[in-house]
């Protein structure tokens, strides 16, 4: 094995004990011994010992082992074989459930023997979570029960946008976005990867200052308080500021204080935090007067945790695995923010308050009438496929207005959104439509309001960028059928293309990579530090023919994953119009077109045939090996395979769960897929499948003390 | 061995007393290192690469090999006061007797890339995140005040306010770079802006009192994974309210130099922001809030691709570094214009610096400003050499004056890395360890260990 490097990352398996545990040991002699010497003892052995290591001299004795010196070595073996790092993508691979069966082997092993498990440190991070192995999440082996860890998951961007301009800060002056989410492709907002940091803590008291200001917008003019703007500030609060009592009667305190519970967390204090508030306002008013001491204690009920982090830790007693369900208002929250960037509106909330929240049915009937209800804005769900597909990222794509005047990447992802939720309003076959129709909007805008609908820029040809004519004629009847065998599905919107695209060519790395990771399932490791990612410069070559510099061994290991499936997408420009012919420098006619003088006379070009032929190859599945002729053909055929749906759905758990799937949520999966399949491919029931699943109503572990004892009231 | 008063708190700079003395400790310090004058360091960083080439003295031919990379054989040292300095660094010509121009530093360990992220400041793969400290958080634990650190910057994206791309405090803590001027001024002179009033700052405090309480009262009652979490907004609330007192402090000296804000605050050109980030920065360092400053611009991928359109070029990095051309314009006119308008706000910098007086000379007499890019010496950066700017001599205690040095390519004797130029700014600092950030596997023939000699004093 190369690379086989010392890690100093010691911390807990992703993979749940209890997976293992439930399931007889493999043989050594008979099941792992074959693997180790049919796949790891040629680099590994008496000859080579490659990263110094002897598989031949590791021994399967356990007990003996108190300096942890062999057991290093297997804890290694079992990582490399869980990243996918070995053996080498150029040797041999054994198939995924003989590569499972190892790692299954030596973590029972290695927990076993008391030696915590190498993991990445960034391990809860969407990139890895194609490791968790497929076959295994959707064959129904794994029995173990569903759950999530209780957790608090930072409020995200949008949820805090949301807030900024609604009812409670719309007026406030100077509030900033003080969250990020994750930057690169990919899902953005998972509930670990983020905390609080100071930097963000003081742009939040800043942002809490200011809202604070513009509810109390206003002066003291002769002992009342006088309104200054709109909106009318917060009469509870200003009934103190008017208090002629000093300090203020408990009542009007109590008041106030319940009106900004109210507004912020949409509940009223506990009798312990009001109490608390009680004595903060007064030592406020105390040390900085009424006013100031006034406004500070509000901004507090802002910055309480429970208004940054969202709490999901259940309640209640636990079940024989020890899971809780999260308690109502803590499931209002939840469904609330996997549907809307909005806290849970008044009817959820009743419903949580009635104690109507407490079962799966119950659940299931909030989700289904959310999602039904017209009324209730849900841009989470057209987020989900934004995150997916990353063709948003086409407006950062710098493009030569002079190469194709026509281009305006916003326009295209307004058209692909314009599909996708047309797609959605269907609601029928969804996977299978995103990849394959052949329907698009072009240049198209609708208003909401008057329900009128127009082109977005009437006189810009951008429908060329969809292989309709110069001359064609815009129609408000869409979406269009675009040139039969051209075009199939979301991957061949322009705006897809672009986002995969460089600034002067294509990009058959980035395309290939998204093909192995969001329809195969598979990974690729990380650019290597001594890699100089840059193609020759060769204009008189395809583009096919200049990444031969990829096919060096030692790129080719990652290169074979990427470049054949990106490849497949040459049958495009970098502006995503389609094309046969491929147009290249002809360095001979260049070097004669000259003048009498022997200057240039420009650059000739010459077409070539685009030859975008190849093959899906190292899966492990040989449902999805094949040969295409082109990404229409490979992404028809991919499209229906069971595997490419069902990583879609793996990727649609992780955005609505928040966090990597595990193979403790094996049984969640399977219950999406079906009730994907069931209702005919409808999305709102693969969501509604995945919101009422025990991954998402369970926690466990959440609280350290008594269950009892809980933050929701 | 005679006990001192001084050598018994040295003994004793750990744990909680540390936060108490630092200030005092910092000071005697000084004093065991024969002077009292401060110590600041300014990391002016530039994303998108720095051209070996724009930093090479018009006046002293490049050695470079077939591959473009630096070819000399040995330590090339020479004056700079003969020689001309490189068209984009013209705005530094008054300063060429404070300068030092280092060519022929590799990292090679950082990776490359777009950008080395964390591990240009850190000596560790780009692609490894915030894997360790960093060297300006190293030299600000040195050299403490009121902020440790100062990071302000601009973005790709005119909407971004904290970004998190160059600094880091330890593995997995990152440092935030600012990057809205005028949130950077509330956030540094907020207690002292216009119309703060006495009792806002107390208000302030009891804030911060009751927010850590009640953080700590949930925390008390989480698992240890959701307890670390709240842990760093608890981390927050505390590291202000210990500020506070501090802020008070200094309430004088922050109300006479707080900068002034104007429209280039809030503007949408990124070189007004910029241009007023360098402000709030100056002023930060002169009001003695920070004594370490962090200005990135554009640095971090996926940060790095601005539009220069305050320079006429509207034009991203990311296309410039791949050689397109743009209204006339060639990649190179436009990188070498873009550089100069940082060494021109570098050089306006130091000239602020200059104009405060200081024991008995000037802030600048006690300043170090270190400009490189993130991305080391190209857009597709691969770390063979990364040229650096250093303007000041930290008080005489770095032999920094005037100087263009030269170091052997990549591999042979007398080659050192940026984990070298790093040690040296440690030391300069009062931190006398040997080494700095991860050492290059392909140098194993070479000492990697230690300063650079020849900055030295």
């Amino acid at each position: 094995m190369r690379h086989l490097l010392i890690c100093n990352w010691w911390i807990l398996l992703m993979i749940p004990a209890e997976v293992y545990a439930a399931k007889p040991l493999a043989d050594f002699q008979k099941e792992i011994k074959p693997f180790l010497t049919e796949h790891c003892l040629r680099c590994h052995g008496k000859q080579t010992a490659e990263a110094d290591l002897r598989i031949d001299l590791l021994r399967n004795n356990w007990e003996d082992d108190r300096e942890h010196s062999e057991t290093g070595h297997w804890n290694q073996i079992r990582y490399r074989l869980l990243m996918q790092e070995m053996p080498p993508a150029d040797q041999p691979q054994p198939g995924q459930a003989s590569r499972q069966k190892v790692i299954r082997w030596l973590t029972q092993m290695l927990r076993k023997a008391g030696v915590s498990l190498m993991e990445p440190s960034d391990h809860y991070l969407p990139k890895h979570a194609n490791k968790v192995d497929h076959q295994m999440l959707f064959d129904g082996s794994v029995r173990q029960p569903a759950s999530t860890t209780g957790r608090l998951w930072r409020v995200s961007p949008h949820a805090y946008q949301a807030m900024m301009k609604g009812e409670l800060a719309k007026n406030a002056k100077g509030v900033a976005q003080p969250f990020s989410e994750l930057t690169g492709s990919g899902l953005k907002d998972y509930s670990d990867a983020f905390s609080i940091d100071e930097a963000t803590t003081g742009q939040l008291i800043r942002n809490a200052r200011a809202i604070v200001a513009a509810q109390t917008r206003g002066e003291l003019k002769e002992g009342k308080w006088v309104a200054k703007g709109y909106p009318q500030p917060v009469k509870e609060m200003v009934a103190l500021f008017n208090s002629t009592i000093q300090p203020p009667d408990e009542e009007l305190k109590r008041k106030a204080i319940a009106r900004q519970f109210q507004l912020v967390l949409k509940r009223l204090p506990t009798e312990e935090e009001e109490l608390r508030f009680i004595e903060f306002l007064e030592h406020n008013i105390e040390t900085a007067g009424m006013i100031t001491g006034v406004r500070t204690t509000m901004t507090a009920v802002l910055l309480l945790p429970e208004a940054v982090f969202r709490f999901e830790l259940g309640d209640g007693t636990p079940d024989q695995h020890g899971r809780t369900m999260l308690a109502p208002r803590e499931l209002s929250f939840a469904i609330a923010y996997a549907l809307t960037d909005k806290p849970p509106e008044n009817q959820l909330l009743r419903t949580a308050a009635e104690g109507r929240l407490a079962t799966r049915d119950e659940v299931r009937g909030e989700v289904q009438r959310i999602l039904a209800d017209k009324k209730i804005s849900k841009p989470r769900l057209l987020r989900f496929f934004r995150e997916y597909f990353g063709y948003g990222k086409a407006t950062e794509v710098f493009k030569d207005k002079e190469l194709n005047p026509h281009h305006r990447a916003d326009l295209l992802v307004s058209d692909t959104d314009r599909l996708i939720e047309w797609i959605l309003e269907k609601d029928q076959d969804v996977f299978k439509e995103l990849m394959t129709t052949r329907k698009s909007f072009v240049n198209y805008r609708k208003d909401q309001k008057r329900g009128t609908v127009m082109p977005s820029q009437p006189k810009n040809l951008i429908h060329t960028s969809y292989g309709l004519p110069p001359d064609w004629k815009w129609t408000p009847a869409q979406p269009v059928d675009l040139p039969a065998g051209e075009r199939s599905g979301i991957l061949t919107q322009p705006s897809w293309l672009v986002a995969n695209s460089g600034n002067f060519d294509n990009h058959p790395i980035l395309r290939g990579k998204w093909i192995r990771e969001h329809l195969l399932g598979g990974t690729v490791a990380d650019l290597p530090i001594t890699v100089d990612a840059q193609l020759p410069e060769e204009p008189e070559h395809t583009l096919r023919h200049r990444l031969r510099v990829t096919r060096e061994k030692y790129c080719w290991t990652c290169h074979q994953m990427m470049n054949p499936l990106g490849l497949a997408f040459e049958t495009f420009d970098h502006f995503g119009r389609y094309r046969t012919l491929e147009r290249v420098v002809d360095l001979e006619a260049t070097e004669k077109n000259v003048d009498k003088r022997g200057k240039s006379l420009g650059t000739v070009r010459r077409t070539v045939p685009v030859n975008a032929q190849g093959m899906v190859e190292f899966t492990g599945d040989a449902e999805l090996e094949m040969a295409y002729n082109n990404a229409v053909d490979m992404i028809q055929q991919l499209a229906r395979t069971d595997h490419a749906r069902q990583v879609f759905i793996r990727h649609a758990f992780r955005y609505f769960m928040g966090r990597n799937e595990t193979l403790n949520d094996s049984s969640t999966l399977i219950n999406a897929d079906r009730a994907y399949l069931d209702s005919g491919g409808s999305f709102r029931a693969l969501v509604t499948s995945l919101l009422t699943s025990d991954s998402f109503l369970l926690r466990i572990d959440g609280f350290a003390d008594d269950p009892g004892n809980r933050i929701a009231p | 061995m005679h006990t001192t008063r001084r050598n018994l708190l040295q003994g004793m700079s750990l744990g909680a007393s540390s936060v108490l003395l630092a200030p005092f400790m910092n000071r005697l310090k000084a004093e065991n290192a024969g002077s009292s004058n401060p110590r600041r360091f300014v990391f002016v960083m530039e994303g998108n690469g720095f051209n070996p080439a724009q930093a090479q003295p018009s006046t002293i031919p490049r050695l470079k090999s077939a591959q473009s990379r630096n070819d000399v054989s040995q330590l090339q040292d020479m004056k700079l006061e003969n020689h001309s300095l490189s068209e984009a660094m013209q705005p530094l010509n008054e300063f060429k007797n404070r300068l030092t121009v280092i060519q022929g530093l590799s990292s090679r360990i950082c990776g490359g890339g777009h950008s080395n992220n964390f591990g240009a400041l850190g000596v560790y793969s780009s692609k490894a995140g915030a894997f360790g400290e960093t060297i300006d958080m190293a030299l600000a634990k040195q050299l403490p005040s009121i902020f440790p650190q100062v990071g302000l910057g601009i973005s790709d994206k005119a909407e971004h306010s904290i970004i998190y791309n160059t600094s880091a405090i330890a593995k997995g803590k990152k440092v935030p770079t600012q990057c809205q001027p005028h949130l950077a001024y509330q956030q540094l002179f907020g207690s002292v802006a216009e119309g703060a009033a006495v009792d806002e700052f107390h208000a302030k405090t009891n804030l911060l009192d009751f927010m850590a309480d009640d953080v700590k009262r949930l925390q008390g009652r989480l698992n240890s994974r959701e307890k670390e979490k709240l842990g760093d907004y608890l981390g927050a609330f505390e590291a202000m309210r210990k500020r506070q007192s501090r802020l008070l402090q200094n309430e004088d000296a922050l109300k006479s130099n707080r900068p002034v804000p104007t429209d280039k605050f809030t503007s949408a050109i990124e070189t007004d922001r910029l241009e007023a980030q360098f402000d709030i920065g100056a002023a930060a360092l002169i009001s003695g809030l920070t004594n370490v400053l962090t200005i990135a611009s554009g640095c971090g991928d996926p940060f790095f691709s601005i539009k220069f359109t305050g320079l006429d070029i509207n034009f991203g990095k990311h296309s410039i570094g791949h050689g397109g051309s743009y209204n006339g314009m060639t990649s190179e006119q436009m990188s070498t214009k873009i550089r100069k308008f940082h060494f021109a706000l570098m050089a306006n910098l130091a000239r602020t610096l200059r104009s405060v007086p200081e024991g008995e000379g000037t802030m600048l007499d006690n300043t170090l400003i270190i400009y490189l890019s993130d991305a080391a010496e190209s857009h597709h950066s691969r770390c063979w050499e990364w040229p650096v700017v250093l303007l000041g001599d930290l008080g005489g205690r770095l032999d920094t004056r005037g100087r263009f040095l030269c170091y052997p390519r990549y591999g042979i004797s007398g080659h050192r890395t940026m984990a070298n130029l790093y040690t040296s700014l440690l030391h300069a600092a009062g931190d006398r360890r040997e080494r700095f950030g991860l050492a290059d596997p392909k140098l194993d023939h070479l000492d990697q260990n230690g300063p650079l000699s020849e900055l030295s004093i």
